[in-house]
């Protein structure tokens, strides 16, 4: 039964990742506009082009050109820079780090911040501490991810001086620098992340506070906090968890923001800098790894329901 | 589960919903803001002095003054005109978007949700867009064509259209199961009169709740793609932009960013207000308790 729903999740994840294959892949081909033009400028010669077109496989057919390209991916070769003409995969490997130690931070503030908030509003539902809850997550929502961040440097910045307005120092260069260069960017980027998973965390532990077994654990005894976080918590989890997970895609565009806001050398300034250079290669193999680790992200998820959870098998 | 109904909900009955409904005054305050907003964007031209892109060298980064409102920026250009004509690309962007997200994702999701041979199909593109992050996809889409109005609009309403078709498609599945729709079938109504007359209705109220999430949306994410740089030219002023003028000369004077973000947060957070309040009203869930 197990080994059956792992094969039917993993199939059913094929079809979304060749359409995500099609759309990064289609961006650059289906669009108007000659690829070669582009990367030449407008006043490029008809022979430098057709030399570039060449270059680039553009005069084969469509289909063989995206066969190439796929062909390519699956053997982990995924292309050349257009520009700097470095393998796309170098240049994203030096960006991951910050990039990866950004998102790590902003989802430990997230856990830290959103399970006992959300917990704490569902508990007092109705209370004062419910409603600012729940306008604390309309604010999350409504504070846009670059405005935040100015006032974060603004305030803790330039005026306080607590921490680093720009930059980023590796976790090798010792914890205080790394901390005082993550700590805003992390809170930044988790605000919105936040005010989601606040808000499910609420939603999903009013339902589950309503349980006979809630009932029961509390009329044995137990202190309210261990009801609380080891009854409820644990069955609210599933619809949290899953919220994390269609999240992600969401935290890749605040990834983008922050990045930007703290000039931050990760892989959001490398969107924008490929963006604003016109290097299609490293455009399509960004938009194809973050749509693949979404997909991925979230069959993970979904395995470790069925693994935690029978009833999810056999639906 | 909800109780059978008999009839298709209707038009009239939806706005007899909305109007039995005492707003909070907190809704109040934010349809007045977007009023105010509408208005300041409408008549931007009249409520300033200034051009917002003039550059006037001699006048720069000047301190509020009965002249200029609220300073001026590095170039010497007038803030508070910058700010006022700002509010002109969010909306005209924000409802362009949002149309157009509703326009392509409405038909989408009641064809997916009636014809279920489709489903799959527009499903699994559907799930294929979801998984692109919105300011990627909506970036590259950018980075292809030259930045317009009409470019900006596009690249941001494509990653909103998956949410519309879902939430369409998902009342439709679930409007298929009532009795009046079962009661339309065994009485012959067909493919176009059955997804018209008794599947669209059922769709508009959470539509309209989605619609105020896109518009929010949607301004976010243009502002957003102005400031890194890959928005609406420099030469037509947006919140965005201004903001992304601003950042060099933060530490001397925050103001340059200040402004802009602060009608950019107010508007989105009214949105979001609004869009709130409207779920309250017209989500049977929580209507039904009153009813």
């Amino acid at each position: 039964m197990m080994l059956r729903f792992f094969v039917w999740r993993l199939a059913s994840a094929v079809p979304v990742v060749a359409i995500i294959a099609v759309i990064a892949f289609g961006l650059l081909h289906l669009t108007p506009g000659d690829p070669a033009r582009i990367v030449l400028g407008e006043n490029a010669t008809a022979e430098n082009l057709a030399a570039v077109r060449t270059a680039m496989g553009l005069d084969l057919p469509l289909p063989v050109q995206f066969g190439h390209w796929l062909w390519g991916i699956l053997h982990g070769d995924l292309g050349v820079s257009m520009i700097s003409r470095a393998p796309v995969s170098r240049l994203i490997g030096q960006r991951i780090g910050p990039t990866v130690a950004l998102a790590l931070c902003a989802m430990t503030v997230t856990i830290a911040v959103a399970l006992p908030l959300g917990v704490l509003a569902a508990w007092k539902r109705g209370a004062l501490v419910d409603r600012a809850v729940l306008a604390l997550s309309v604010l999350g929502f409504s504070v846009p991810v670059f405005v935040l961040g100015y006032v974060l440097i603004g305030t803790f910045a330039v005026d306080l001086r607590w921490f680093a307005a720009q930059g980023y120092r590796s976790p090798a260069d010792g914890l205080v620098p790394f901390l005082r260069h993550m700590t805003l960017p992390a809170i930044t980027l988790a605000s919105t992340y936040v005010a989601l998973i606040a808000r499910m965390t609420r939603a999903s532990m009013v339902e589950v506070l309503d349980e006979d077994y809630i009932r029961t654990a509390r009329a044995k005894g137990l202190a309210e906090p261990r009801v609380l976080f080891r009854h409820a918590l644990r069955n609210a989890a599933v619809p949290i968890i899953t919220v994390v997970g269609s999240g992600f895609a969401m935290m890749v565009s605040g990834v983008v923001i922050t990045e930007s806001v703290f000039n931050i050398p990760g892989i959001g300034r490398l969107v924008v800098d490929s963006v604003l250079s016109r290097d299609y290669a490293l455009i399509q193999a960004l938009i194809l790894l973050t749509g693949v680790l979404y997909v991925v992200i979230n069959l993970l998820i979904d395995l470790a329901y069925a693994l935690t959870d029978p009833r999810i098998r056999y639906q | 589960m909800s109780s059978p109904r008999l009839t298709a909900p209707s038009w009239s009955r939806l706005v007899r919903e909305l109007g039995s409904h005492r707003p909070h005054w907190l809704t109040g305050l934010a349809i007045a803001v977007l009023v105010a907003l509408v208005l300041a964007a409408l008549l931007a031209p009249l409520l300033s002095a200034h051009d917002p892109v003039t550059m006037v060298p001699s006048e720069r980064l000047r301190p509020p003054s009965p002249d200029h409102l609220l300073g001026t920026d590095a170039m010497g250009r007038d803030l508070w005109a910058r700010v006022l004509w700002g509010a002109r690309i969010s909306l005209v962007v924000g409802a362009g978007a949002t149309l157009g997200a509703v326009v392509i994702g409405l038909p989408l999701g009641l064809v997916s949700g009636y014809f279920r041979r489709l489903d799959p199909f527009v499903m699994r593109v559907m799930d294929g867009l979801m998984a692109i992050p919105g300011i990627l996809l909506a970036v590259a889409l950018i980075a292809i064509v030259r930045p317009s109005l009409t470019t900006v609009m596009i690249a941001i309403l494509i990653p909103e259209i998956p949410s519309v078709v879902r939430l369409v498609r998902a009342r439709v599945l679930s409007a298929r199961e009532e009795p009046y729709v079962e009661a339309a079938r065994l009485l012959g109504t067909g493919g176009a009169k059955m997804l018209w007359r008794h599947l669209l209705p059922n769709t508009v109220a959470p539509l309209v709740v989605q619609a105020a999430h896109v518009f929010a949306a949607a301004i976010l994410t243009e502002s957003a793609l102005s400031f890194l740089g890959v928005g609406i030219g420099t030469e037509t002023p947006s919140w965005g932009n201004v903001m992304a003028d601003g950042r060099l000369y933060f530490s001397i004077k925050p103001a340059l960013i200040f402004w802009p973000a602060a009608a950019l947060t107010l508007t989105i957070l009214s949105i979001n207000i609004v869009g709130d309040a409207l779920r309250d009203a017209l989500d049977p869930k929580t209507s039904k308790g009153k009813g």
